[in-house]
């Protein structure tokens, strides 16, 4: 009874899909002619990223078939190297002749650094299938203790530099008062004596 | 006050450093020697019945420290010999002039710029002090310093 009520559900869905004015002949012509092409391209800025940001690619869809608007179905997958799933997306897209539109993938914060691969694998008509996939690379993450590590390292090189800069300032400083006061010792002495042997004489 | 620059053969430049020390008679001077160390200009000046208790040297020939009462400074250190001049024009009072024996010694050590810009530096600190400066140097040596410090003398003298 209960496959029977299940065959007629499915006839009768065929026959409405068939006389729904969104099938029509054309269409199903355009589903079995349709050939598609896809193409992923990432930027050079992120092709080294660090994990817990997010990944851009340019993603780029060719109807090479037939004209006219078919969805198609995109199933976007990051893998590491060990071909482990890390993220998954899907998503619909409405075709005409070409497609191009950017996509944003969060790469988990506890991705390891490491080589990884963005697929993207388009399904469309009566179940064709076109692929394509990119590279990428997860860097290390500069956490706040190599950052703090840095700045301290940073701020020891500018201290030394400006104590070793006041150093010879100083010194230089220090020398010409020195000069200063050996000058005014040398006219001091010889004033007086000339003064004595003036008064002398 | 006036500057004067003298262009002088080398054999001739001792004979013309005495005559005018010598026309200064009892002016206290600021001797700076580049030619000689103070030791035989002082000796020099002595022979030509110069008082040199009135001059006070500034020696960039002598490396080592031999009297009391007599600067020495590297002839490349001219930021520290300008100073010393400086001072001795500050310290000592009244009527004076300043002598600089071979101005083209200064370009065995340094750049011909920064030599005209020492030069120009202190003939104006001198004349805003009211000391008569002689510069002598000799013929044949720093042509090319000679052209860029012509103009900051008040007098040129080519013997």
């Amino acid at each position: 009874m209960e496959k029977e009520v299940v065959c007629i559900a499915g006839l009768f869905l065929i026959v409405i899909l068939i006389s729904s004015p969104l099938m029509t002949a054309e269409t199903l012509a355009s589903f079995k002619d349709s050939l598609f092409d896809i193409s992923i391209a990432i930027p050079e800025n992120y092709k080294k990223i660090e994990a817990g940001t997010e990944l851009l690619a340019s993603i780029k869809l060719v109807n090479l078939g037939s004209a006219g608007r078919i969805d198609v179905f995109l199933d976007y997958e990051v893998m590491d190297f060990n071909h482990n799933t890390i993220l998954e997306k899907k998503e619909t897209v409405a075709v005409e002749t070409q497609a191009n539109f950017v996509r944003t993938f969060a790469i988990p914060p506890n991705s390891p650094p490491g080589e990884y691969v963005l697929h993207a694998r388009m399904i469309y008509a009566d179940g064709k299938e076109a692929a394509a996939k990119h590279s990428f690379e997860v860097i290390k993450k500069a956490n706040e203790a190599d950052l703090r590590k840095y700045y301290l390292f940073a701020a020891i090189v500018i201290t030394l530099a400006a104590i070793i800069f006041l150093g010879m300032k100083s010194r230089y400083f220090i020398e010409k008062i020195r000069l200063r006061l050996k000058i005014h010792s040398i006219v001091k002495e010889r004033m007086a004596a000339s003064n004595k042997m003036n008064t002398k004489s | 006050m006036t500057s004067l620059l003298i262009i002088t053969s080398v054999e001739s430049l001792q004979k013309k450093i005495n005559e005018i020390v010598k026309s200064f008679g009892n002016t206290i001077g600021i001797y700076v020697s580049l030619n000689k160390n103070h030791k035989s200009v002082e000796a020099l000046l002595k022979k030509e019945k110069i008082n040199t208790r009135n001059i006070f040297f500034i020696d960039c020939i002598t490396s080592e420290k031999e009297r009391d009462d007599v600067i020495i400074v590297q002839p490349s250190q001219l930021d520290k010999l300008a100073y010393a001049i400086k001072s001795f024009i500050n310290e000592v009072k009244g009527k004076k002039f300043l002598v600089i024996d071979a101005l083209s010694t200064f370009l065995i050590y340094n750049d011909e710029n920064k030599v005209a810009a020492f030069i120009k530096q202190t003939i104006e600190y001198a004349s805003q002090n009211n000391v008569e400066v002689v510069a002598f140097s000799p013929k044949t040596k720093g042509e090319e310093l000679l052209n860029k410090i012509f103009n900051f003398f008040d007098k040129v003298r080519k013997e």
